[in-house]
């Protein structure tokens, strides 16, 4: 197996494994960040050169390492979960965003709910109340999407290789 | 430092060779340990001075190839490593011997 032919077949792999592994390190803080995401890196080119293994094998381990390193940030960082969170360093946009999202969420299901108690009409009672579930949860899943993407877009810079 | 049994591996892979660098997934390989616990204990060891890190030289035969960091027990760690390994094994000594003992039926006992 030739060095070019790793990156012919397992081409696609290769990028992901670096997405995957930049998306772990962000847990970690900046000057540790871009040192671990370069060795990481690094052992995924040596995972994919493992001449030892199938071209698969290579390919699913080279993923699985690169998936794992979430857990090993994790691991090595018990409270980067919780500083993700942390308002005094990324603001209050996601809180206030959850908030916002839910309340609106709870208004439009009580609406619905309070609706429905007032008419004698079981299909109407039954299509109010899937229409204004449907409705909560696609706000509740905005919320969240809005709530992550301010989120991350306040955790800096990513590492680019 | 707690002798575990991942890190009596790791300590193990290491001794074998004690000058050999040592790359991540090549740890990983020989002690049949995840990322997720290999890493962690690595750092922890260089933090206590028992496992220096150094990067690979930049080889123009690499063909792209980033450079690798590689592990390597200090002077110190081989030390630490060589007692705390002997220890274990002589506690494993130990510990085989009561429980055999205690298997034993007592000669001449009761049924």
């Amino acid at each position: 197996v030739s060095r070019g032919e790793h990156v012919r077949t397992d081409g696609w792999v290769q990028p992901v494994a670096v997405l995957l592994i930049d998306g772990a390190c962000r847990g970690l803080p900046e000057p540790e960040r871009t040192e671990r995401a370069r060795e990481w890196i690094a052992e995924v080119y040596a995972i994919l050169d493992d001449r030892g293994l199938g071209r698969r094998r290579r390919s699913v381990r080279a993923l699985r390492f690169a998936a794992g390193q979430y857990r090993t940030v994790g691991r090595a960082t018990p409270r980067s979960a919780a500083s993700r969170l942390d308002r005094s360093k990324h603001g209050d946009g996601p809180v206030l965003a959850v908030a916002l999202g839910s309340t609106l969420a709870a208004a439009v299901f009580g609406g619905g709910i309070g609706y429905t108690t007032k008419t004698h009409n079981l299909a109407i009672d039954a299509a109010v109340l899937a229409c204004t579930t449907l409705v909560s949860l696609a706000l509740l899943a905005a919320t969240a999407l809005i709530a992550v993407r301010l989120s991350n877009r306040r955790a800096g810079s990513r590492y680019r290789p | 430092m707690k002798l575990t049994g991942a890190l009596e591996r790791v300590l193990r892979v290491f001794l074998a060779d004690p000058a050999a660098d040592r790359y991540g997934y090549d740890l990983m390989k020989a002690a049949k340990l995840p990322s997720g616990t290999l890493y962690p204990m690595l750092a922890r060891l260089e933090a206590e001075g028992l496992v220096t890190s150094a990067w690979e030289e930049p080889r123009h035969d690499a063909g792209g190839r980033p450079p690798r960091k590689f592990y390597k027990l200090s002077g110190e760690g081989v030390r630490v490593a060589r007692l705390e390994l002997a220890g274990a094994s002589m506690n494993a000594a130990r510990t085989a011997g009561d429980t055999g003992g205690a298997r034993r039926p007592a000669p001449g006992g009761a049924r």
